[in-house]
């Protein structure tokens, strides 16, 4: 976790020497495609990972209800603590 | 909406093609496993760098404070409450809630997640069932991921601009940040830095305690 955010603070400064580049403004889409290239190879590995893919439709239903409901509550729960946060703050 | 169908897309021909076998770790010689993580530095660069060139950064973070960390608490709480709640309702006769409770306290972290069950529930249960749930944790934790990559822009407008960072638990720091920014606005930075540590933090601690009770 720490060298995620020595790199973050590395692009930042980066970013804050070099903000008037014109290919700065471009990072958003290079990320983009990033983000695109790991979903790929994440997905190369689930693929390939002979666990999951001999039993898919079991662990695969299991997990899809189970993220369903934990993103639910986690949703649910602190985006309401964010609505009694923010509203102390006005 | 097509930025999400994208994703789901590029997940999927990725997994077809492990399938198949067109690509596999190995094709790209002994570091080919670690592909995303050199990737996950290049984007972590490439956030940082949109970050710097953005003059409001300095402000966004230095008007943080510590109620923001009663947010990752309620994300955590509500994850691991709905978690087990869903899989009691699955009534498996494999599973008890304990183990539902571990997989929801992956909050995304997949890699790290199904890599602590399996090894911790190799003694209680033996490495086939363990692998199973290391297994079925791996890909909770990673539709967690997809669903927050492609759900950020929805779930900013029509619920709260605190809701992709909530959905996307461990990796609001990371592969997450990017859409959360976009989606959310910058003004959420210090909030999806903040949970994202929080709950870093906690993901070992818990499949820890939940694995081992």
């Amino acid at each position: 976790m720490f060298r995620i955010l020595l790199i973050l603070a590395a692009g930042i400064l980066f970013g804050r020497i070099f903000r008037n580049n014109r290919i700065v403004s471009k990072s958003g889409n290079a990320a983009t495609c990033i983000i695109w290239a790991m979903l790929f190879f994440l997905g190369v590995n689930i693929g390939t990972n002979s666990e999951i893919t001999s039993d898919i439709l079991n662990i695969g239903k299991e997990a899809l209800v189970l993220s369903i409901a934990g993103i639910a509550g986690s949703v649910i729960l602190s985006c309401s603590a964010y609505r009694i946060i923010t509203k102390k703050k006005k | 909406m097509k930025g999400s169908l994208v994703i789901i897309a590029v997940f999927a021909a990725g997994c077809i093609a492990g399938i198949t076998g067109a690509v596999t770790p190995g094709l790209f010689g002994d570091w080919g496993k670690d592909i995303p993580e050199y990737l996950l530095y290049a984007l972590m660069f490439l956030v940082g760098t949109g970050l710097g060139a953005n003059k409001d950064t300095a402000g966004i973070i230095k008007g943080a404070s510590a109620k923001l960390l009663i947010l990752p608490a309620a994300s955590i709480c509500g994850t691991l409450a709905f978690t087990a709640l869903a899989g009691m309702l699955l009534h498996s006769p494999d599973r008890e809630i304990q183990d539902y409770l571990a997989i929801g306290s992956g909050m995304g972290y997949y890699s790290l997640s199904s890599v602590l069950i399996t090894k911790y529930k190799e003694v209680s249960i033996g490495l086939q069932a363990a692998s199973e749930l290391g297994a079925v944790a791996l890909l909770t934790n990673i539709f967690r991921e997809l669903f927050t990559l492609a759900a950020a822009p929805a779930l900013a407008k029509k619920i709260s601009p605190f809701a992709p960072v909530a959905s996307a638990g461990v990796t609001a720091i990371d592969v997450s940040l990017p859409v959360i920014l976009k989606y959310s606005g910058q003004g959420m930075l210090a909030a999806a830095l903040i949970s994202g540590i929080v709950t870093e933090i906690s993901v070992p601690l818990l499949v820890t305690l939940f694995c081992s009770i």
